[in-house]
């Protein structure tokens, strides 16, 4: 089989990343930059710095390695079409999905800056499994925490006065019990 | 991401440190219980969370079943994991029978002690209950259907009696409306069964299944249907004809025998499903009805059970996100999935103690959804 095609991705900070296709185009703001054709010297991504874009790209590296396993194991008809196949992960191999689940689990488990570094990265590149992923995670933080605890996260300015507090409170009732 | 809210209305929700339209994906992920919780956070947060838009893309992400536990007298709604997420308070000495469920609200028959036996409504989001007038049919025997008209956004009750009589009275009453008086209706076509199992409500109309016992000699009838449009409160005057009926080719190798297995109807993700369990064969088949008019039934799942199920009865709830068919059993007291893709059965939760458990068909967040 010939060598992949590859293309360069220049981080915010300057830094290059050599990476394949496949793995490149499960970004579709990438995929999209591809399609218009302005791939020379690089892809520029000014909104990526190269620390957040390198944990990126081994989520899909990852991912895109787990889709051709899975396109070859189901008798290579789709081999050729290179550029067809991104966001059908989830229907992975019974094996492979096992493993990706664990990768992605513990791909997750890191401090909030780098979680909410990733979500905006994901959210730029348009990777739509990363920012699920991402989504979860921080759904799944969210919901044990008090109100207070979520404005103090996510620097949200309180703009209920007491008496509205109470009332909200008294509707919702069942919830704080 | 495809949504209900413009990107504009999305952008004046408070993220903070984040976008608005990723934090509006982030509580699109938390569960109904929590989001009302922090409607404390910021007026952004609480008005995202109580519009009837927001509420219908979170509804899918976080099925939640109505349940009527049969020791402690109340309704649950529980959510995947068996996790009661709230009980929905009942009047003293309150028993409910079966539960009709329809988008906003929840219509129970309850048996309060000394006195007859008479329908209610329940609001899932509000914890609001209602009682419905008496009718003119002696309640004891008869059944409560709850329907919602998606053409018009009414609710109506349908209420069928005469389990064991030859005739089946009908009455409906339509909510909110003015006068609050059932009409008399005319009897269904065919002889129908009226447990929760066998009959569904879709689009309007609610489907029963005809009555097999009663059917017993006759074959083209045990997997017919009698349909009652709510709209025009009219039984349709020809029964609309099951899978096996219409697919002969393709269920005769199946043979579904009415000795070792059993048909029911439930609505699954919005469409009316014939489900046949077959002890023999240890099977169970949805059939989903995807053309009314024309009767095109499609064989939607073919799931091996395990034989120690044997006779026990099971109810297909749903088809989650990820494509697994969730279903209650009874009589084990749990909750399982099966993955189509691995062709296993999982164990979700264990539910001792319920008598019914349905989907639920609203939301915890707010009412209004269908408008």
């Amino acid at each position: 089989m010939a060598s992949p095609a590859m293309v360069t991705l220049i981080s915010s900070d300057d830094a290059r990343f050599e990476v394949t296709e496949a793995a490149a185009t499960m970004s579709q703001t990438i995929r999209h930059m591809i399609e218009d054709g302005c791939t020379d010297g690089g892809i520029p991504l000014p909104n990526v710095p190269a620390r957040t874009l390198a944990k990126v790209l081994e989520y899909c590296n990852k991912h895109a390695a787990a889709t051709a396993a899975e396109s070859s194991a189901a008798g290579g008809a789709a081999a050729g079409s290179d550029s067809g196949s991104s966001s059908s992960a989830d229907s992975a191999g019974k094996d492979d999905g096992v493993d990706l689940a664990s990768f992605d689990k513990a791909f997750v488990e890191v401090d909030t800056d780098t979680l909410y570094d990733l979500l905006l990265a994901a959210n730029y590149l348009d990777v739509k499994t990363l920012l699920d992923l991402c989504c979860q995670k921080v759904a799944d933080m969210i919901r044990g925490k008090t109100p207070e605890q979520i404005r103090q996260t996510f620097g949200i300015k309180n703009d209920f006065s007491p008496e509205e507090e109470e009332k909200i409170r008294k509707e919702n009732q069942w919830a704080f019990e | 991401m495809a949504s209900d809210l413009s990107r504009d209305e999305r952008a004046t929700l408070e993220g903070g440190v984040l976008p608005a339209d990723v934090m509006h994906e982030i509580l699109l992920r938390v569960p109904a219980k929590a989001l009302c919780r922090l409607r404390l956070v910021c007026r952004s947060w609480r008005s995202l969370t109580s519009d009837p838009r927001f509420a219908r893309e979170h509804l899918p992400r976080h099925p939640l079943f109505a349940a009527r536990h049969a020791l402690w007298v109340q309704t649950h709604v529980v959510n995947m994991s068996g996790d009661i997420v709230k009980q929905i308070r009942s009047f003293e000495d309150l028993i409910f029978f079966d539960l009709s469920m329809q988008p906003d609200l929840i219509c129970a028959a309850e048996t309060a002690s000394g006195r007859n036996k008479r329908a209610c409504l329940l609001n899932p989001a509000t914890g609001e209950i209602n009682a419905l007038p008496d009718g003119s049919m002696g309640a004891a025997q008869s059944t409560c259907i709850l329907g919602h008209i998606p053409s018009t956004g009414e609710y109506k009750v349908l209420r069928i009696g005469g389990v064991i009589d030859p005739v089946q009275p009908c009455e409906v009453i339509t909510l909110g409306g003015g006068d609050r008086k059932w009409r008399e209706r005319s009897d269904p076509p065919i002889h129908v069964l009226t447990g929760f199992t066998f009959v569904a409500v879709v689009g309007g109309v609610a489907y029963f299944l005809a009555d097999y016992y009663y059917y017993a000699a006759d074959d083209t009838k045990q997997d017919s249907i009698a349909s009652f449009d709510l709209v025009t409160e009219e039984w349709r005057p020809t029964a609309l004809q099951g899978p096996v009926s219409t697919n002969p080719v393709e269920t005769k190798k199946v043979v579904y025998d009415p000795h070792t297995s059993y048909p029911q109807l439930a609505k699954l993700n919005g469409c009316l499903v014939m489900a046949f369990h077959s002890y023999q064969h240890c099977s169970l088949d949805l059939w989903f009805l995807i053309d009314v008019d024309r009767c095109i039934w499609n064989r939607g799942h073919s799931i091996r059970c395990p034989p120690s199920w044997g006779l026990r009865a099971q109810y297909p709830l749903v088809v989650s996100d990820d494509g697994k068919v969730v279903v209650w059993l009874k009589c084990s007291q749990v909750l399982k999935a099966y993955d189509p893709r691995i062709g296993t059965w999982a164990d979700l939760a264990a539910l001792e103690n319920y008598s019914f458990f349905g989907m639920l068909e609203g939301s915890l967040l707010c009412s209004g959804l269908q408008n």
